[in-house]
């Protein structure tokens, strides 16, 4: 018997579902850019960038959609199969977004030796199988990986320090903000209130990441749109400084 | 530091819009900054791409950009933004 645990006050239940789909969507869009950048390059780097956004869009696009089936947003499902729905969905999600978040760790911290990426992997089997809270456990982690990302994501920011990458670091600082708040809310230890409370900021929270994330897509496509020469003179002073 | 091939395409293409579009093969191989076998192998990559062609200018062989050219230059510049922007 699978006990299916519904988050949340009554009033958010399938906006939640919404506001994960558009996180997908965004990371779809950033997956797409990365990818056309790999099309154009060949260069390993926007491949793995590529896969590992990719991994989060599918991650979160599951997470919409077991939202929206429990919730009951499109169908009323049977208690054992919405039981099964609940195990699949978040185990997809849970295991996608590990995936996504070592790679992408990987990336920004130039970690090219295999073996330590397939090691942070391994590290999550024992950290997922013998906790007694996966909900706890996932937040916890998430937390972990996404404050590296994030860290890494302010060094690039005080190195290049345009919009673009301060954009991208606060995204990922919103991401990171919004696991604690998750990670808190799933201690059932406040009010319910301020339970049901933490469990929608984190989702608006988690939200206004990816919108920040989708602004600095927005910024390098205008930046280039505006002015593709002043774009080429800022490449070729880069490359000068390089 | 090494220069990936896709840098030296950029640098080689670049040279080439910096001279109003077409170049002589001398003034390329002294701005992209490569020994002449090297160059001939990058050349002839660049001409099968389509992204530059060979042209007599009185008299004189040079090779020109072509509008592929153009358009790489300018989705190479969008790339090394979202590089940039994403830390890669």
């Amino acid at each position: 018997m699978i006990n299916v645990y519904l988050h949340g006050p009554h009033w958010f239940l399938g906006v939640d579902a919404a506001l994960e789909a558009l996180a997908g969507v965004i990371a779809l869009l950033v997956a797409f850019a990365s990818y056309k950048a790999w099309r154009l390059t060949g260069e390993r780097k926007y491949g793995w960038f590529t896969v590992s956004i990719s991994l989060l869009t599918v991650s979160f696009l599951s997470r919409a959609l077991t939202d929206a089936l429990l919730r009951e947003v499109f169908i009323k499902l049977p208690e054992r199969i919405a039981g099964l729905v609940f195990y699949a969905g978040y185990v997809t999600h849970i295991m996608l977004a590990f995936l996504g978040y070592i790679i992408l760790i990987a990336i920004t911290h130039k970690i090219h030796d295999r073996r330590i990426v397939a090691l942070l992997f391994l590290t999550l089997v024992p950290s997922l199988l013998m906790s007694g809270s996966y909900y706890r456990t996932f937040y916890g982690l998430s937390l972990v990986f996404l404050a590296f990302i994030t860290l890494a994501y302010y060094q690039n920011y005080k190195r290049v320090g345009n919009k673009a990458s301060a954009l991208v670091f606060e995204a990922f600082a919103l991401l990171t903000a919004a696991q604690v708040q998750f990670l808190v809310q799933g201690f059932y230890i406040l009010s319910t209130q301020a339970w049901n409370f933490l469990f929608v900021t984190a989702h608006v929270t988690q939200t206004l990441g990816f919108v920040f994330l989708l602004a600095a897509l927005l910024r390098l496509k205008s930046a280039a749109a505006r002015n593709p020469k002043v774009v080429c003179v800022q490449v070729v002073r880069l490359k000068r400084q390089v | 530091m090494k220069r990936a091939k896709i840098d030296i395409v950029y640098d080689m293409l670049k040279a080439i819009e910096e001279k109003g579009g077409r170049i002589l093969p001398t003034h390329l191989l002294y701005k992209s900054n490569l020994s002449h076998q090297r160059m001939k192998i990058y050349l002839e990559e660049l001409k099968q791409r389509k992204l530059i062609v060979e042209t007599d200018h009185k008299g004189k062989m040079m090779f020109a950009l072509t509008d592929e050219g153009r358009k790489f230059l300018q989705d190479f510049a969008k790339v090394k933004e979202f590089t940039e922007a994403f830390g890669l």
